[in-house]
């Protein structure tokens, strides 16, 4: 019979002590023999409660039925101890006994990261994990994240669309979506990566769960990324985890006034590294120095872009940032520099550059087409 | 003996005529009222009795029957007082048959005699003057707003004296013929705040401009504090002067109402209605029995500005949705459907979002779905008749503290009034009055497009993927811009600029429902 459906039973069996269960592997070496084991030995290293849940676990789980409807849902299984495990995890403090997962599992001979951040971003944030998740995706990254509103789910979202490998550790069951308006990113990435959870298919999402997630987000990642975080949020948890757990962690630097980015800035000022472009992230994976350096590319793509335009759509154009800007600081802007155009002057020129495709239009804004860095 | 006196009744806003039959004749003294008539109608007999006493005339011991026609509809209210006190004067002869051909009656009377206000004169004066009426005799305190209607004799008594002496002599009528000059009033200016106390803020000026001169229905989106209110608050100072015509249609349903008085005989100036949030659906588009005109009928010609739009009833919200397409609200009640207009310049303000802080993460904490929640109150159909959507953003200290002022409503008006003559020009001999009138039909017939404009409009399909629903959008406010500026032909600029309105504001509800 299958190793893993007595594993599958081990970790299933109610209210056993993560430590009891260690100590029966280490006595026995396998589930299985676990299972086999006769009741003596088992008294010998465990306590009577424990023993007498072993006993009723034993007797109430039918091994090959229950391992049967689990592959029937079309969810796969693995446990510490099995060799599909994840070799990142084993090393981390506590790791999960056992993983459910859809699709596939982060190989360990690719590199990852994790791209984490606040479920409210804004505008700023938003971009910058799209960027960052489908640049790194691109460059061969597996890129790991908890599948939530925000960042996470953004960044997946980008790596996915570049047909880059994606992993959600969830905090419910792997056959939940949660949150559910991310049914989309969820179905998205299991066509290359999968979505994976220690938590056994049927338990619901919880706030206490989400904690323990966070520990195999960052352990299954070589690097954390946080792109943006309050000062006090979620994602310090997860930070906290990476180091207690050796992982690199790298921080997305914003501007000093933001709520969003006095998290990344506080973790750069205790150490963490400065992502300011996808390829600091690539270079610190493989410790080299990438061809990509910084700005290179942008020097003379404004030349050609603005080769074939007017006086005023070059004005217009010079205004501009590479995030969106309101029409009406366009138009401050625009008369800071002694360029007087009308309202609607400017807004026949933003919708001409647009439709051209020189700028971008963008939640209500304009900006320089997207060329990062 | 027999007597007939013209009188009149409204239903909705339409009126018919009516005829005050009295006859006086020998048997049991008494006096009887029919026609079907509610029962402050039939309370007349008393008021009449006493009124035509204390007048003078004591009634006669003798059978009075009182038949108002036609018989088949309900009649309300207690405009036939004077012409039943009439008709029993005529029948008693005191008054001649002769003098009261072609004369219309109306008015209440009070005990003493004293002729008192009634409502929906208006219309009723305008049906007369359609049947071949040539002399209204109406309380003094109507007589302004009937006179507006030209080519009709107006007299205004204000006692029952008066009238027993005009119907005695009518060639030297004891009170002047009301005289009320509609064109005079109408160009007077409209008191209200003006657009030069807003600083910046040129984006939502401008289309501010452009919803008044098309008339756009035009909804306002913006944190606290950054200027929906006030912007709305002004528009009244730079929509275009009403014309006679729109003057009586729209005094018409005032009158209906009873909101006209004789300091206010007609309304002059295009209304600015102004409903908290907490309004019923009658009282939005009106309820009653007999139905009293609502909110958005009152502001038909005018502007309806509903502040803080997620927070109304969404039954209220949703009621909206057909007079905002048919340009008039039918209610359907057991006396009839009644039928009134409703062309009105919806004008909606809302926060983006519960906390009103969105898009700013800085301060804004709503969760998505919150946003999403709140935004969706405003429901795609709904949507779907907002031409401009207008995002207001906060202004910076430094430009309230400025002194200098921003462009006036004067001023911004004469670009107004002179798009608004293209658009008279352009719909003359059709019962459109502004661009936002357009049908698709319409925005076919009236909207050609250029080569280069077609590309235009090609490109900007495929560049942002807009709708279908989008399309009309665009060019009937392409239209308006290129009427402010005196352009006969929507040129390449007038559509972008119109769909730069639109993309501005889209990343609120989705690109395909704006």
């Amino acid at each position: 019979m299958n190793e893993k459906a007595y594993y599958y039973w081990l970790v299933n069996i109610p209210k056993l002590k993560a430590e009891s269960r260690r100590v029966l592997l280490k006595t026995a070496g396998t589930a299985k023999e676990v299972y086999n084991l006769s009741e003596k030995w088992m008294a010998a290293v465990l306590d009577e409660e424990q023993l007498e849940r072993v006993k009723k676990g034993k007797a109430s789980w039918d091994i090959e039925g229950e391992y049967e409807k689990l592959k029937q849902k079309n969810i796969r299984f693995t446990a510490y101890g099995l060799r599909d495990y994840p070799s990142r995890l084993l090393h981390i403090p506590s790791p999960p006994a056992a993983l459910y997962y859809k699709g596939e599992l982060p190989k360990d001979s690719l590199p990852s990261v994790a791209i984490v951040g606040a479920r409210r971003c804004s505008e700023y944030g938003s971009y910058v994990a799209k960027e960052f998740g489908s640049k790194l995706g691109a460059a061969g990254i597996q890129i790991i994240s908890g599948l939530a509103i925000g960042i996470d789910g953004i960044s997946q979202n980008a790596a996915a669309t570049v047909g880059a490998e994606s992993f959600g550790v969830l905090g419910c069951g792997v056959d939940i979506c949660y949150p559910r308006c991310n049914r989309a990113v969820y179905e998205k990435i299991m066509e290359k990566g999968g979505v994976l959870s220690e938590f056994p298919p049927g338990t619901e999402p919880r706030a206490q769960n989400f904690p323990s997630r966070n520990r195999i987000i960052s352990g299954l990642a070589d690097l954390v990324l946080v792109v943006e975080a309050k000062e006090k949020s979620g994602t310090s948890i997860t930070v906290d985890m990476a180091l207690e757990q050796g992982r690199e962690v790298y921080a997305v630097p914003g501007r000093v006034t933001d709520e969003l980015s006095k998290g990344c800035h506080k973790l750069i000022r205790q150490g963490a590294g400065i992502a300011s472009a996808p390829e600091d992230i690539i270079s610190a994976l493989y410790y080299e120095e990438t061809a990509l350096a910084h700005g290179k590319k942008s020097i003379k793509e404004s030349d050609f872009l603005t080769d074939n335009l007017t006086e005023k759509e070059k004005a217009v154009w010079s205004v501009l940032d590479r995030l969106p800007q309101d029409i009406q600081e366009i138009q401050e802007r625009l008369k800071k520099k002694k360029t007087i155009l009308s309202i609607q002057e400017t807004m026949a020129i933003l919708m001409d550059l647009s439709v051209r495709e020189v700028i971008t239009a963008k939640n209500g804004g304009y900006m320089k087409k997207e060329v990062f860095l | 003996m027999y007597s007939m006196i013209m009188s009149g009744a409204i239903h909705g806003i339409t009126s018919y005529l009516v005829q005050v039959e009295v006859d006086i004749s020998q048997g049991l003294p008494g006096f009887e009222m029919v026609g079907c008539l509610s029962s402050e109608v039939k309370e007349a007999k008393e008021r009449v009795r006493v009124a035509l006493k204390n007048a003078g005339y004591a009634l006669p011991a003798k059978r009075i029957t009182v038949n108002i026609s036609p018989g088949d509809i309900r009649k309300g209210g207690t405009a036939y007082d004077l012409p039943v006190a009439v008709g029993i004067l005529q029948g008693m002869d005191v008054i001649k048959s002769e003098t009261t051909k072609k004369v219309l009656v109306i008015g209440e009377l009070g005990l003493n005699g004293e002729v008192r206000p009634v409502t929906g004169v208006l219309p009723i004066v305008m049906e007369a003057l359609k049947a071949g009426i040539t002399c209204c005799i109406l309380p003094k305190e109507n007589e302004q707003e009937a006179a507006a209607v030209k080519g009709v004799d107006v007299y205004g008594m204000s006692h029952m004296e008066e009238v027993v002496r005009f119907f005695i002599n009518p060639e030297n009528p004891p009170v002047k013929k009301a005289f009320f000059d509609v064109q005079k009033l109408l160009t007077g200016s409209v008191k209200c705040e003006d657009f030069e106390d807003i600083q910046g803020q040129e984006l939502i000026r401008r289309g501010a401009e452009i919803a008044a001169s098309g008339f756009h229905h035009m909804l306002l989106i913006g944190p606290p504090g950054s200027g929906k209110t006030m912007i709305a608050k002004r528009m009244p100072s730079v929509l275009p002067l009403m014309s006679p015509e729109e003057c009586l249609e729209v005094s018409t349903i005032y009158s209906v109402a009873g909101l006209l008085s004789e300091k206010q005989s007609l309304i002059t100036t295009r209304p600015f209605l102004n409903p908290h949030h907490t309004i019923t659906r009658q009282a939005l588009v009106g309820g009653g029995y007999i139905p009293k005109p609502g909110a958005i009928s009152l502001s038909h010609r005018g502007v309806l500005f509903l502040d803080e739009l997620p927070e109304f009833r969404k039954e209220a919200l949703e009621v909206l949705r057909q007079p905002l397409e048919d340009k008039e609200v039918q209610i359907a009640r057991k006396g009839g459907t009644f039928t009134y207009p409703a062309n009105c310049l919806l004008i909606g303000a809302m926060n983006p979002c519960p906390c009103g802080y969105y898009p700013d993460r800085n301060r804004c904490n709503c969760t998505d779905y919150d946003i999403r929640r709140y935004l969706h109150k405003i429901s795609g159909p709904m949507l779907d008749r907002i031409d401009m959507i207008l995002e207001t953003k906060n202004v910076d200290i430094e430009k309230l503290s400025a002194r200098n002022k921003g462009e006036s409503s004067a001023s911004m008006r004469k670009r107004i009034e002179g798009a608004r003559q293209m658009q008279e020009e352009r719909f003359k001999g059709t019962n459109l009055l502004f661009n936002s009138d357009m049908k698709s039909s319409d925005v076919l017939k009236y909207c050609h497009l250029g080569e280069e404009e077609t590309m235009v409009m090609k490109q900007l399909f495929h560049t942002f993927g807009l709708s279908a629903r989008a399309y009309h959008k665009i060019i009937k406010v392409a239209r308006t811009i290129a009427d402010l500026e005196g352009s006969k032909q929507i040129k390449k600029e007038h559509l972008l600029e119109a769909s730069c309105f639109r993309k501005t504001s889209s990343h609120y509800f989705g690109e395909d429902k704006v």
